[in-house]
């Protein structure tokens, strides 16, 4: 499809061409020779002007200019020495050469005073960068040490955290993990045995007992708290913990609680 | 350094949501107990020789305690100081040897001639001292105020009333066939300071306590036939109340005291239950069926007897109001054989002999629930009678070819054989608490 577009457009600017290379030889060669005839006119364009009047088919108004004729060159035959011209001109050519040396001492002079104020000014430049290379290197160094510093710190802190981490996860695993529902029921199953149930610890009676524990697991204290049971039901429950002492202990050290509740609530 | 700030993120998160976690308090959830017995160490109180007649009180305590089941006392030889005071008690020894709880106290002769016994417990795992009971007693009745000590101290340790102090009823039959005595005699709930009430060479059945624990009503045949009398414990005055022709039986006290059930044959010989007014000798018939109505026991009101009856095939428990006594309740079914109700002082269970395949067994039913539970282990268990504080049922039983009596508390746990004479022992009744 665009190749078909770029042939036909091809054909267009093609015919657009040719057109105006017979205009342009009708002028060059004498527009009053030549009747014009209508034949050139109907050059088959086919509608394709319309795509020609485009931007790029413009120069289809101006006719090409004629190729210029070629210039012909002649050597030209070298002139005869002159013997008074001959010393003008070596005068000439010394005073030139004299001058030319003037200029050339100067020239170097300027140079030589251009190269030590160029050489003056890299040497400084030289010490500026070795100064400023040194600055660069010295902040560069307090910057690792402090990089390093703060990574220490970082890991330091990051250390610390991942120890509280590991502690809560380990924490956290003997919980979910079932330990301390083993500690649980380590405390039940003693205190459980431990208590001598009076009878009138019936279903219903509910005793909130709170105990506190020494690592090791003996009971240093016992607080019977709310409880809708008579004399022997607290009494009984209080004994039970300090009989149950020393409480066994937890699977993991974490577990340990120094202060912990036992509610008895027999169900029979 | 993503992940180290994830990390960092994450120990913060969990430092902040399970630090609090960490911090709540453990509770542990007991809903059982054991039934051990409780460790107690009873020393030997301070004795008044000879002002207390040879009478140990401690002894008698640790009998009573023991016997329980539910108390373990310290064996005395293991004792590594006998204080009589509270104040001496070195709790550290005594929890160190296992005890709970000490007991000790002193008898001391008074100036009037009477005795004064003082004991204290002390709680061993605290150091607490949980109470003392003083009781003023003569040598005759010392031993009653030790049951009363022991008492105090079920009453302390085990939150019921304690039955030690109580007294029970029964029949002894000594002698060989032929030649046979009866006695009706009251004793100690332990069994032990025996009183002969009645002394007959015919037999004797079917004591039954008063309400008030001053009275027994009892069949006895000494007249040849069955006789129902009732008796003053304190004065031994007696009076016979029924004899009747055919049966006269199975006599029990009205909570009131005002009346008496019994059972009657009549001439017919079919017994039934009537209901006997003591102060105005009118009888009530309360069953009028073919078939045998007998063992009457009254509701803790008074308004309902439950008896037993073979209406039905075999001997099962029944009730019906005395308003409404055509109004037949049967209550049990598990077995083919239920006879010889004895109700629990609250009322609310029922004891009875029962037959497990070929031996006779005590059970006790809940009157709520219908569930019944068979207590005792013996071939041929008879007449159950509840403690005053329903915490056990005194029974007969067999040993041998001798009956003896037993005691068997209501969950079944604590079994006691009473300590037990040359004599066959039969129809232990537990009387009432006595002011």
């Amino acid at each position: 499809m665009n190749q078909a577009r770029r042939d036909q457009w091809l054909a267009s600017f093609l015919s657009v061409m040719v057109h105006g290379l017979i205009i342009g030889a009708i002028a060059f060669t004498g527009w009053h020779f030549i009747r014009p005839t209508r034949a050139p006119m109907v050059l088959p364009i086919e509608g394709s002007v319309v795509q020609a009047a485009a931007p790029q088919a413009a120069p289809q108004a101006a006719p090409p200019e004629p190729a210029a004729p070629p210039v012909p060159v002649v050597a030209q035959p070298a002139p005869q020495p002159d013997p008074a011209v001959e010393a003008r001109r070596a005068e000439e050519r010394r005073i030139a050469e004299q001058q030319e040396q003037e200029l050339a001492r100067a020239k170097a002079a300027r140079e030589a005073e251009a190269q030590a104020e160029a050489e003056a000014q890299a040497k400084a430049k030289a010490a500026q960068v070795a100064r400023e290379q040194a600055r660069k290197d010295a902040e560069q160094r307090a910057a690792e040490l402090a990089r390093q510093q703060a990574a220490k710190d970082k890991a330091l802190r990051e250390a610390e955290l991942r120890d509280q981490l590991a502690a809560e996860e380990r924490l956290n695993a003997a919980r979910t993990g079932g330990q301390e529902a083993q500690y649980k029921q380590l405390l039940y199953a003693r205190i459980t045995n431990a208590w001598i149930r009076p009878p009138s610890a019936k279903p219903g009676v509910v005793c909130v007992v709170h105990v506190t524990q020494v690592p090791g697991g003996e009971v240093t204290g016992v607080t019977v708290g709310t409880c809708n049971g008579d004399a022997a039901v607290r009494e009984s429950v209080e004994a039970a913990v300090y009989r149950a002492s020393p409480l066994p202990a937890p699977p993991t050290p974490d577990l340990f609680e120094r202060e912990f509740t036992v509610n008895f609530a027999p169900t029979d | 350094m993503q992940f180290k700030n994830a990390l960092q993120l994450f120990g913060l998160v969990s430092l902040l949501g399970l630090a609090p976690a960490s911090r709540a308090e453990l509770q542990i959830d007991i809903t059982q107990g054991v039934t051990d017995p409780i460790p107690i160490a009873i020393v030997p109180f301070s004795r008044a020789v000879p002002a207390d007649g040879g009478l140990d009180v401690a002894e008698v305590v640790r009998h009573d305690l023991d016997g329980s089941g539910r108390f373990r006392s310290m064996a005395i030889a293991s004792m590594l100081s006998q204080p009589t005071r509270a104040d001496d008690v070195q709790i550290a020894d005594w929890r160190a040897a296992g005890n709970d709880y000490v007991l000790v106290g002193r008898v001391t002769a008074t100036a009037d001639g009477q005795l004064s016994v003082v004991a204290e417990l002390v709680n061993a795992l605290t150091g607490q001292r949980l109470g003392n009971t003083q009781l003023v007693a003569t040598a005759v009745n010392l031993r009653n105020a030790a049951h009363q000590v022991s008492d105090f101290v079920f009453q302390k340790l085990i939150g019921a009333r304690g039955a030690f102090a109580t007294r029970i009823a029964y029949v002894s039959v000594t002698g060989n066939i032929g030649a046979q005595r009866y006695s009706l005699i009251v004793a100690d709930a332990d069994g032990e300071n025996p009183k002969v009430i009645l002394d007959s060479d015919q037999p004797i059945m079917s004591p039954a306590w008063s309400a008030d624990g001053q009275w027994l009503a009892y069949v006895s045949f000494e007249n040849r036939i069955s006789s129902i009398f009732v008796q003053r414990l304190r004065t031994g005055e007696r009076r016979q109340v029924s004899a009747r022709v055919g049966v006269n039986g199975a006599p029990a006290w009205s909570p009131d005291g005002q009346r008496l059930a019994l059972v009657l044959s009549g001439t017919g010989g079919n017994l039934d239950i009537y209901v006997l007014n003591l102060a105005t000798q009118t009888l009530q018939r309360f069953t009028d069926n073919p078939a045998i109505d007998t063992e009457p026991v009254w509701s803790t009101d008074g308004s309902v007897l439950y008896f037993t009856s073979d209406r039905s095939g075999g001997p099962q428990i029944y009730r019906a109001s005395l308003a409404a006594p055509e109004r037949v309740e049967r209550l049990t079914f598990g077995s083919s054989y239920n006879a010889r109700a004895r109700l629990s002082p609250d009322g609310k269970q029922l004891a009875f002999v029962t037959r497990v395949g070929s031996d006779y067994r005590i059970a006790v039913q809940d009157l709520a629930s219908g569930d019944m539970r068979v207590l005792s282990h013996g071939s041929l268990d008879e007449s159950p009678s509840f403690a005053p504080n329903g915490m056990s049922v005194i029974y007969s039983a067999r040993q041998g070819e001798q009956g003896v009596l037993a005691t068997v508390s209501v969950d079944g746990l604590v079994t006691q054989r009473l300590k037990s004479s040359q004599a066959e022992v039969r129809e232990p009744v537990w009387g009432p608490f006595t002011p």
